[in-house]
């Protein structure tokens, strides 16, 4: 009867682990790309074409894909600056690894968005990098400039889920283009074309990047 | 590869003149100095162009002369308001300053980045500060023909400058030395160090070796009252492909500190910045104290526990043999 018992014990214990594992958020296991590399632009400088959810290098740790780089005269402050009319609530903290002039270093970033976290309500999110001591790179290439991750969140406080990296992608390049600014739709190519699925997470991104000049 | 595909690229020019014979800058063209006053006008926000300058044809930048901005002003600082600003200037709309300002109830900091520089952040109580700063200018910042130099302030919000005044001095240079010829490679994060107790600060100089390898002399800014093991300056003869090398200091003060690393006078001038934080040294009881308490309770529980078990395990011993 004990012994019983006891794989009674053990297979309500492992039935129970099996669903916690299930019943965990996307987030928590990890988004993943197959298309996880580094872009070099000039000068020793060089970025992931993906932002992290840890400060860690991980291809099954992903967040969003790079899509915007704002160059010239851009300032992570100063993005933020000219989009705070539209986005005005800061996000959630993500990572991005990046080389500036020789050595690899992570910048943190929660990014902007268009409304406040809800149950029913959506908004757009875009999360700004650059090596956290200058809040910018500099070359004579880009001049000073910044790279950019998009994407909508839905429903952040009940049933959430993630997408649409194209669309705030679009919209970031309107309000640019909007101001007068010479805004680059799908500029250059990224190699982080990806559309699937995964749990809450679902990836639409065409691999291009959006290049924005900032006077 | 990048700067092709996004049409930045300007073409080499082969008719470019004969390069400077030494490193270092050559000024070539100053802001004239009745323009020099106009500078003052972009203090509260806006943009004033301070002349332009002329370049002969096939002009451009790079690969053996490269063109420089030198920026030389003073900013009056708004104590007391809280700002954000950024000041930058441009050649043909190409932005190679831009200087952020960041003004707070107590302090003002003032940061910068650029290839002959580095990062550089100055944190102030000041009323003013005087910059003299260096970049090379971008790849489509050089023409032939008139090039504008326009200095912009963005108010980004608050109040940042109660004066700006442009120096003399301010203008375009021109260099031989590529703009990645030596750099620095340093700790990006910053190290951590207690009050009293000897900390290396490692450093490596990286050469491309597009000039004659006459080796540099790397010198270290600490902190005032910071000992410093040895010499504050060390010299390589010759660099090679780049030198490793550190420095060891002894920190007096707590709190964030910056030291700097510099080679002067040779190629680009790099320079890079360290940050370190001090914590202030514990006595052995403070910072053990917890610890032995903690082990001494897990000792004087294991042993309780034992005794218990035994006196469990004899009784049972004594109620069997019943």
């Amino acid at each position: 009867m004990r012994i019983k018992l006891r794989h009674l014990y053990l297979v309500a214990a492992v039935c129970a682990l099996a669903a916690g594992v299930a019943l965990l958020p996307a987030n928590v296991i990890g988004s993943s790309t197959t298309n996880l590399r580094t872009l070099g632009f000039g000068y020793g400088d060089s970025i992931y074409n993906y932002d992290f959810e840890n400060q860690a290098v991980d291809a099954r740790h992903v967040d969003w894909a790079m899509s915007l780089l704002f160059y010239n005269n851009a300032n992570i402050n100063k993005i933020k600056s000219i989009l705070e009319g539209s986005y005005w609530i800061y996000g959630s903290k993500e990572n991005a690894n990046l080389n500036d002039s020789g050595s690899w270093e992570w910048d943190q970033d929660g990014g902007m968005k268009t409304d406040t976290p809800s149950c029913l309500g959506s908004d757009a999110h875009y999360r700004v990098y650059a090596p956290s001591a200058s809040d910018r790179f500099y070359n004579p290439s880009f001049g000073y400039y910044v790279f950019g991750t998009t994407h909508h969140d839905h429903h952040e406080l009940c049933d959430a889920s993630y997408d649409d990296s194209e669309g705030t992608e679009h919209d970031i390049a309107n309000r640019m283009s909007a101001r007068g600014y010479y805004t680059r739709y799908d500029y250059a190519w990224f190699y982080n074309a990806q559309f699937d699925t995964q749990g809450n997470h679902r990836f639409n991104n065409d691999g291009y990047a959006t290049y924005i000049e900032v006077p | 590869m990048v700067a092709a595909c996004c049409g930045l690229a300007v073409a080499s020019s082969a008719a470019d003149a004969a390069p400077p014979s030494a490193p270092g800058l050559r000024t070539i063209w100053q802001v004239p100095a009745q323009a020099l006053p106009s500078a003052g006008s972009v203090a509260h926000g806006g943009t004033v162009t301070l002349g332009t300058f002329a370049l002969p044809a096939g002009s451009a930048q790079g690969p053996s002369r490269w063109y420089a901005i030198r920026l030389r002003v003073v900013l009056g600082l708004a104590r007391g308001s809280v700002g954000d600003c950024i000041l930058s200037a441009a050649t043909g709309g190409a932005t190679a300053a831009q200087i952020e300002i960041e003004t707070r109830r107590r302090s003002s900091a003032v940061s910068s980045l650029g290839w002959i520089q580095g990062r550089r952040r100055l944190v102030t109580h000041a009323a003013s500060v005087t910059l003299d700063f260096r970049n090379y200018l971008q790849v489509r910042g050089v023409k032939p023909g008139a090039n504008p130099l326009r200095l912009t302030l963005d108010v980004l919000g608050g109040h940042c400058l109660t004066s700006l005044r442009l120096l003399r001095g301010s203008g375009i240079a021109t260099t031989a030395a590529r703009p990645d010829e030596l750099r620095f490679l340093v700790p990006t994060t910053a190290l951590a160090a207690t009050k009293g107790h000897q900390l290396t600060i490692p450093y490596e100089l990286s050469r491309r070796g597009g000039w004659p390898d006459r080796g540099a002399t790397v010198t270290l800014s600490a902190p005032r009252g910071w000992q410093v093991e040895g010499a504050r300056s060390q010299r390589f003869q010759r660099l090679g492909d780049g030198r490793r090398g550190s420095f060891r200091v002894t920190p007096t003060t707590t709190g964030a500190s910056y030291l700097g690393l510099r080679a002067m006078r040779v190629y680009n001038e790099p320079s890079a910045t360290i940050q370190v934080r001090v914590e202030p040294a514990r006595s052995w009881l403070s910072t053990r104290g917890v610890s032995l308490l903690l082990s001494a309770a897990l000792i004087v529980a294991a042993a309780a526990l034992t005794r218990a078990s035994l006196r469990a395990r004899r009784r049972e011993h004594a109620e069997a043999g019943r």
